[in-house]
């Protein structure tokens, strides 16, 4: 069993909320011209606490429905909610764990996850969180070293929405994001993040080309 | 027991850990004593070969090679001697101590080559003993084009740097910056600097900042065109990483484009280097006589072979080194 003391730091919560996708299509326009066609008239509700896994075969838009829920994409038609705001852009209450970890290689893992609070500059009152996520990872031994020096399954445990030091409201995990779930710090974060040690409060999806793998 | 302290203890007991060189560096290992003694090693045998073994020209005496080199052993024991007895720098010359060591005997072969075997033909390869004394006869000749030089580099250089990084990340990131510089880069940057000489001295009447400005423009294409290929080819993916976490525009640029870009923009420094030396000094400087192209020249027309190498050594050693310093920091 694992542990839920190093899982749950007490760190700020925030309101519950959920994700509504409403008739959501998007569309890409390829090369030579050809309208692709990556997600017609979608629809889904997620409830606050719930995971969700999506599966398909590869090129059915599971990913890009995440990047439209994180609002790196715009769609091209439909409605993306979370609680009662639409979703416009990107945000950091809405977490994107990327198929590598896409670590800056020029930061410092402290660095790195210092990143998010650095960017929206609260990184002063809220550094002690810093200590408190690296400590989660167990990386505390390596906290000044730089992603080149890290091992893989290492650098794996700082994916995006821990990196930003913020516990996001909806947090999205691509397909190899959800495969590493299998790893010891990796499991410890996604109960932290979507568990019911913390009531409930957060939902989470991944897409998945399995059933297997989606478990 | 958690699972990441059940997975801390794994690692060590299987000692599956990071390659990371801090810890590579902190694992103990034996003092390499011939790594650090190799300096003076090759400065002894140096030292004895150019004692011992004739000078093929009878009538050359003693130079100030013997003494250099006897300084140079000097410096090469207390290196050993410092690697022995302090920790922290034991690193540093366990590393250097080998390049030392070459340069060390770099010397030694040329003066093998030239004084003592003349297998290189004179008056074209004067050995290390003649070009020494010849840096110390023109010494003053050496510092004052030197002085010029670099006070000619240095405006010349920042400047090109500075409007280079700037036109380079502005046509990284704007689509419409690109759409109109780029063919204009195009169009320019593959001409010659030298080629703008009656342009620059039109506009710039004074020397010294015809110079700078030639050496400037120089520096300006291959830092714009390594900065806006560096800017434009960060991965996606970092983009996207920082706007998840919340970053703006200005975040985006400073902290992920330019970062991401500086291994670009590194290699468009040095070949700006590069460009401002095979530029310097190529205006007319009317009002002093000075600077190391004049000197090449004078040097070249009274086949002064030896001062013309002093020189070269001179100013390409000493400017690289700045540049290096500069670059990578001491």
């Amino acid at each position: 069993m694992v542990d839920a003391n190093p899982c749950t730091p007490s760190l700020p919560l925030d309101t519950p909320t959920g994700v509504s996708i409403h008739s959501v299509s998007k569309r890409f326009v390829a090369p030579d011209g050809a309208i692709v066609t990556a997600l017609e008239g979608a629809t889904l509700s997620i409830a606050p606490g719930e995971m969700v896994s999506l599966i398909g075969p590869s090129g059915c838009g599971k990913s890009t429905l995440l990047r439209l829920i994180a609002g790196l994409d715009q769609p091209t038609s439909g409605e993306l909610r979370i609680g009662s705001q639409p979703i416009e852009g990107p945000s950091a209450e809405r977490g994107l764990m990327f198929q590598d970890a896409n670590l800056f290689p020029w930061l410092s893992v402290r660095r790195n996850v210092q990143a998010g609070l650095v960017a929206r500059g609260v990184l002063r009152q809220r550094r002690q969180e810093v200590e408190e996520y690296i400590r989660l990872v167990g990386l505390e031994r390596f906290a000044n070293v730089y992603p080149h020096q890290l091992s893989g399954g290492m650098a794996s445990g700082l994916l995006s929405p821990e990196r930003s030091s913020t516990i996001p409201k909806c947090c999205c995990l691509t397909s190899r994001s959800a495969r590493s779930i299998n790893s010891p710090a990796c499991r410890c974060k996604m109960r932290y993040f979507a568990s019911g040690t913390h009531g409930g409060r957060r939902c989470c999806s991944s897409p998945t080309t399995s059933t297997r793998r989606s478990t | 027991m958690t699972l990441i302290e059940t997975e801390h203890r794994r690692r060590e007991a299987t000692g599956a850990r990071p390659a990371s060189s801090a810890q590579q560096a902190a694992q103990p290992r034996g003092f390499r004593g011939l790594t650090v003694a190799s300096p003076a090693i090759a400065a002894l045998v140096a030292y004895w070969l150019s004692e011992l073994l004739p000078n093929s020209d009878p009538e050359l005496g003693p130079t100030i090679y013997s003494k250099v080199l006897l300084g140079v052993l000097g410096i090469a024991i207390l290196f050993a001697v410092a690697a022995w007895a302090l920790s922290r720098f034991r690193p540093k010359a366990e590393h250097g101590g080998p390049l030392f060591a070459a340069a060390v005997s770099m010397l030694a072969v040329w003066d093998l080559a030239t004084t003592k075997f003349a297998l290189l033909p004179m008056p074209y390869f004067p050995g290390p003993g003649l070009v020494l004394e010849g840096l110390l006869e023109d010494r003053a000749d050496l510092l004052e084009s030197t002085f010029y030089s670099f006070r000619l580099m240095l405006c010349g250089y920042a400047a090109g740097v500075l409007v280079g990084l700037t036109s380079g990340v502005l046509m990284g990131w704007f689509r419409q910056v690109r759409y109109w510089g780029l063919p204009l880069m195009k169009f320019v940057g593959p001409i010659p600097a030298t080629a703008f000489i009656p342009f620059v001295m039109v506009i710039f009447d004074e020397a010294f900042f015809s110079g700078a400005a030639l050496i400037a423009l120089a520096v300006w294409f291959p830092v714009t065109m390594l900065t806006m290929s560096g800017i434009a080819n960060v991965p996606a993916s970092y983009f996207d990483v920082a706007k998840t976490l919340g970053a703006r525009r200005g975040f985006l640029v400073f902290r992920v484009a330019i970062p991401a870009a500086m291994p670009n923009v590194f290699i468009g420094l040095f070949m700006g280097m590069g460009a401002a030396f095979s530029h310097i000094d190529r205006r007319r400087n009317r009002r002093r006589q000075s600077g190391p192209r004049l000197l090449l020249q004078a040097a070249q027309r009274e086949f002064r072979i030896r001062q013309s190498l002093c020189l070269a050594l001179d100013h390409g050693g000493l400017l690289f080194r700045l540049h290096d310093a500069a670059v990578q920091g001491p």
